[in-house]
């Protein structure tokens, strides 16, 4: 007994073997794969050069060079130099420390937390699905940028802080896709059978139900990533980000829109957060076919 | 008729024509239009007791408002709704007498007993009003007839007639007040030059040319030239930049030093200077460690290269002094002890004070704040001292700050000089009872130098006591005073006779565009 | 801003509540329905409310400081802080809120006394026509974007757009804005760079405001209805009832406009109101970018300006008006498609 989904997916894939030109088909599937490939790139790359900064960059991105403030490109500073002096190419690099650390950790907590949240909702039904869901949409009914904004306000800007404001915002999207995964999982027959033979909640939580329902999570975590970097990007834009002199991109990005005449200070700063989420979206896409396509052979 | 008198009616018009080309178009100021202004903060309220404490307000203010004398921005105080006043001898009261015939925006006759109304409205202190302090060393006012009032202090007050002609002392319309009360102040009511007509929070606030106002212009008919004035609150630098280049406003305030030569360089617009400039200074939190060690203050003082950070800030355009007096203001001394970029008698107080050297400077978000603390970071880090920041944004950093129990270690300060008066800087952070002393600095050898200079007349006198109030302050290195950079604003080329108070706020009651 | 699976979707049933009989709006149990939608927004709407109250009170620094000026005493700003009440405890001044909130009383902004409901008044509008110009601009270059790459699937067509649209949602919104900024209004001087004329008073002003800062969101928006299109109209396409309608020798293009468009519209549509918070979200900074004075930037500020009543009145605002567009959003599915009942 298939879902509409399933069908259609199985239609999808009938639809596909009939499309014109077998160069064509291929084609678009090694573009899959090699967009997944060259995110899995990108984001190594961006990985390999926050661990290695200190090797990696031609200055040490809080030396302030008296004598080269606000300098375009050159071979002695190629991305310029920003408003006191410092190398952007360094800060940049280092940046990434900030960017990553800041999302890893936070989608990590937030899958976690979310998780736990919606699989007790969505286990238990009733009342506490009712009120925890209730708070979950709550949450989400808010533009998460202004629920960041607000909590960091209060804990005041910091690098922990900032991956607590993120993890809370990004906990209930979490929340609500693995109750609505449980929701359908907590019927199948084996699932009813270990209920019969009076196996624990939490043991069937974690033992049935949740590596099911995980592998969306996973993928969901993937997408969530860039947008998290975004997010992160524009909390510090706003200024509510990691303290000076520690390099953030969207503080570099904030910071450069008031010098116009001075370019790079915007520029290469937000295209390293342009790349940093083609890579995120790149790779989580892949995964997600990678799901699909399991998914159809099941 | 022959020849001779059309020539002569011929000479006649050559000489007319040779006349008016010669004085141009610019004899005379130029009526109507609408006049746009744009600055930076927006007030929080209209009633002029509610000004904010930087007086920028004023901008807004001196559209509809106007007091007993204004402080021009060359430093004269001249009359404005009193015609002449008179000290007594004992420089215990001052007598006022008033200007005839003014009338506000809502018809209501301004007379003594008006002008007493404000003046106690001023200092009641139900009222909670950030300005009513001003007025602390008034005793009473009395309204000796209809055009004469007389102002008795508590004591004698050097700076007395300044806080008459700012806030504290700017009339409104009594009729109005007690129609609208706490509402008044999103609708002013005065007697300047423009009456109000809008107010967009946000966005923009509008006045109209007040057909009754008491001024003369210099064609001989009433002020103001303009039919009205639009000042918009355009606190991004960049925006009111591009909005002056393109016309759209005539004038901006507070324009950032980074773009002076662009402004320079462009044709169609000029820099216009201010009567003052800002200086940039480090607050230290004496109470309690690690700057209540004065060897630690005096290392710190002493690891800060100021002409560098003056340079990268200001582009040259700045410059450093030994404290915060400006070369410009009449107490100027450089016979000071001033802490000297040292690097080598840093580290030597860093050891004689026996601290590890760790400290968070707290800075408001905003230019240059920002910027000066990554540059004292730096340079703190080649001395041995570990200065790790702390920006936050205004209310929060307000919050740790100002607040009674001090949180803080150092934090990033500016004021405006020269002030108005030397006792608006030096009594408010370094005086006794000092509302700005944020520092916690108790010391009564520096408290008396600033109380003896805020007293005495004498400018001459009073150049020794404040001199003697910065020896302390730079002995005790309670402050780092850092640089002075100048302030400017920027205004379309074709903007005529803006008048400006002492402390910099435009008078647009006489302003035209040619 | 925040993408969604464009996979295999499901369709959020509101917790509990029986859909209706029918989907004829003057069925009875339709009435009942939407009622009982309408209700499920109070406890929400309430949970919200309570947490952004708490929220701001927990910032520290107060506003005294803005009205009173850093000069003013301890005294002065302890009477201030009584005469406003914010002495009270938090459950005493959110009760005091809420029961003037109730009768349509927001409050008096902390900082300029002004009614926050005139405030709303006039910002609302604003950001709304920057969402509804930016949803224009993403759905007119992204549908049309979405359909053709359906259409021609597996060629250079389909691949261009994926390019595109993987490019666009990857752009960071602030950093299109400011570049925007930089090439139109301050190198070629062509658009202004900031401010707000409403569209009542000067439409053509208002819309050469409007350009660049709905260009910022919509651009990146554009992607991700091109992408969910793109999905949709494959998964369309290859129906049963579009082979039918073309062997009845239905033209091509009322194939896919009438009948694939039209069904294409719920995973669409679905997602659109799913992104209306992130449309908000991202109006928020690009009102800051462009001095618009809109609900973003009363928000930002209030935050800024610990002005409690105006934060909680934009943010009541805006929660209704999400939950509101979810509903409408899952209220159009019947008249999309036909097979499918609340």
């Amino acid at each position: 007994m298939q879902s509409a989904v399933e069908t259609s997916n199985t239609k999808l894939a009938a639809a596909q073997q009939r499309s014109k030109g077998m160069l064509a088909r291929t084609a678009v599937r090694l573009w899959r794969h090699k967009l997944g490939k060259f995110g899995v790139f990108i984001i190594s790359g961006i990985i390999f050069a926050a661990v290695l900064a200190p090797v990696v960059s031609p200055h040490d991105p809080t030396h302030v060079y008296y004598e080269a403030v606000l300098v375009p490109p050159s071979t002695q500073f190629p991305f310029g130099t920003d408003e006191i002096g410092r190398c952007i190419l360094s800060r940049t690099i280092y940046g990434a420390r900030v960017s990553l650390q800041i999302v890893f950790v936070a989608i990590v907590i937030s899958l976690f937390v979310g998780s736990m949240i919606g699989l007790v909702a969505g286990y238990f039904g009733g009342w506490v699905d009712d009120v925890l869901m209730r708070i979950m949409e709550g949450l989400l009914s808010f533009p998460m940028i202004v629920l960041a904004l607000a909590i960091i306000a209060v804990l005041g800007p910091s690098l922990s802080n900032a991956m607590i404001a993120l993890a809370i915002v990004n906990t209930p999207g979490f929340a609500r896709l693995i109750r609505g995964q449980v929701l359908s999982v907590k019927e199948m027959d084996y699932v009813l059978a270990a209920r019969a033979l009076g196996v624990s909640d939490f043991r069937i939580m974690w033992r049935h139900i949740w590596p099911s329902v995980g592998g969306n999570a996973i993928v969901y975590a993937s997408l969530r990533g860039s947008a998290a970097l975004i997010t992160e990007s524009a909390l510090s834009f706003l200024g509510l980000g990691v303290q000076p002199p520690t390099p953030a991109w969207g503080y570099m990005v904030a910071v450069g829109m008031n010098y116009w005449s001075e370019w790079w200070m915007s520029f290469f700063p937000g295209l390293a957060i342009f790349f940093a989420v083609l890579g995120l979206n790149f790779f989580g896409d892949a995964l997600r076919d990678a799901m699909d396509a399991k998914l159809q052979d099941n | 008729m022959g020849f001779r008198p059309k020539v002569f009616q011929w000479m006649t018009v050559a000489v007319a024509v040779f006349f008016l080309a010669g004085s141009g178009w610019a004899a005379g100021p130029v009526r109507g239009a609408e006049f746009k202004a744009s600055m930076h903060l927006e007030p929080v309220s209209c009633d002029p007791l509610f000004g904010n404490g930087t007086f920028s307000d004023r901008n807004a203010f001196n559209l509809f408002y106007e007091n007993l004398i204004r402080l021009t921005g060359e430093g004269k105080f001249v009359p404005e709704l009193a015609e002449s006043w008179i000290i007594a001898p004992d420089n215990k009261s001052i007598t006022f007498k008033l200007r005839k015939g003014v009338v506000f925006h809502d018809g209501t006759p301004f007379n003594a007993q008006v002008a007493k109304w404000n003046l106690d409205r001023a200092m009641d202190p139900n009222l909670n009003a950030p300005h009513s302090k001003d007025l602390s060393a008034v005793a009473s006012v009395d309204a000796l007839d209809d055009d004469t009032i007389r102002v008795n202090m508590v004591e004698p007050s050097a700076s007395i007639l300044v806080m008459l002609s700012y806030e504290a002392g700017s009339m409104i319309s009594p009729t109005a007040y007690q129609k609208l009360g706490k509402d008044f102040g999103r609708n002013p009511v005065g007697t300047g030059p423009y009456r109000f007509v809008k107010w967009i929070s946000s966005d923009r606030i509008i006045g109209e040319r007040f057909a009754d106002y008491w001024k003369m212009g210099l064609d001989g008919k009433k002020l103001p030239y303009m039919d009205a004035v639009t000042i918009r609150f355009i606190p991004n630098t960049r925006v009111k930049l591009i909005e002056v280049k393109a016309g759209n406003i005539h004038m901006a305030d507070d324009i950032q030093v980074k773009d002076f030569s662009d402004i320079e360089a462009d044709p169609n617009i000029k820099l216009v200077d201010r009567p003052h400039g800002m200086h940039q200074f480090v607050c230290f939190n004496v109470t309690k460690p690690p700057f209540d060690n004065k060897d630690f203050r005096l290392a710190v003082c002493h690891g800060i290269n100021r002409e560098a950070i003056m340079k990268v800030i200001t582009r040259g355009y700045g410059a450093v002094t030994p404290t915060l007096v400006p070369s410009n203001w009449f107490i100027y001394t450089e016979d000071l002890p001033t802490h000297t970029h040292n690097p080598e008698k840093a580290k030597a107080y860093l050891k004689k004070s026996g601290l590890t050297g760790e400290f968070t400077c707290s800075v408001i978000q905003r230019d240059p704040d920002t910027q000066i603390a990554q540059l004292m970071q730096a340079q703190l880090k080649e001395v041995g001292i570990n200065m790790s920041i702390e920006v936050l944004e205004r209310k929060a950093w307000v919050a740790k700050v100002i607040t009674t129990d001090r949180k803080f270690h150092a934090g990033t300060l500016m004021t405006k000089v020269p002030a108005p008066d030397p006792d608006f800087a030096f009594g408010l952070y370094f005086g006794g009872k000092g509302k700005l002393n944020w520092s916690g600095v108790d010391d009564k050898a520096l408290f008396e130098a600033v109380d003896k200079g805020a007293k005495v007349f004498d400018e001459k006198e009073r150049k020794k006591y404040y001199q003697k109030a910065q020896e302390i302050l730079l002995q005790e290195g309670y402050y780092a005073f850092l640089f002075q950079r100048p302030l400017k604003d920027v205004a379309v080329k074709n903007v005529q006779n803006v008048r400006r108070d002492l402390n910099g706020s435009w008078c647009l009651g006489e302003v035209w565009l040619e | 801003m925040d993408r969604r699976r464009s996979g295999p979707r499901f369709h959020h049933k509101s917790a509990g509540v029986p859909g209706p009989a029918s989907n004829n709006f003057c069925d009875p149990t339709m009435h009942i329905y939407l009622i009982r939608r309408a209700l499920q927004l109070i406890p929400t709407i309430l949970v919200m409310s309570v947490v952004v109250f708490s929220l701001t009170l927990m910032l520290p620094g107060d506003a005294a400081f803005t009205v009173l000026g850093e000069t003013a005493t301890e005294q002065q700003r302890e009477r201030w802080r009584e005469e406003m009440g914010l002495n009270q405890s938090v459950p005493v001044q959110y009760l005091r809120w809420f029961s003037k909130a109730l009768t349509g009383d927001l409050g008096l902004s902390i900082r300029s006394r002004e009614p926050v409901v005139d405030m709303l008044a006039v910002r609302i509008p604003t950001t709304v026509e920057l969402a509804v110009l930016s949803m224009l601009l993403a759905v007119a270059i992204g549908i049309p974007a979405g359909i053709m790459a359906a259409k021609f699937r597996n060629t250079w067509v389909d691949f261009a757009v994926s390019f595109l649209s993987m490019f666009s949602m990857a752009i960071p919104f602030f950093w299109l804005g400011v570049l925007l900024i930089m090439i139109f209004s301050v190198n070629f001087r062509w658009l202004p760079p900031s401010g707000y004329v409403s569209l009542v008073e000067n439409p053509i002003q208002n819309f050469r405001l409007m350009i660049l800062p709905a260009m910022t969101i919509g651009m990146s928006f554009a992607g991700l209805v091109m992408r969910q299109t793109r999905t949709a109209m494959l998964q369309i396409l290859g129906e049963d009832y579009v082979r039918t309608a073309r062997a009845k020798g239905l033209s091509e293009l009322v194939v896919t406009v009438k009948h694939a468009l039209r069904n294409a519209m719920i995973p669409i549509t679905t997602v659109l109101g799913l992104q209306v918070g992130a449309l908000l979200g991202g109006a928020v900074v690009t009102e800051t970018i462009f001095s618009i004075p809109g609900l973003g930037r009363m928000i930002v500020e209030g935050i800024f300006e610990r002005d409690f009543p105006v934060v909680q009145g934009a943010i009541i605002v805006i929660v209704l008006f999400i939950l509101t567009v979810n509903i409408i959003v899952d209220l159009t599915y019947p008249y999309l498609d036909k097979r499918v009942k609340l």
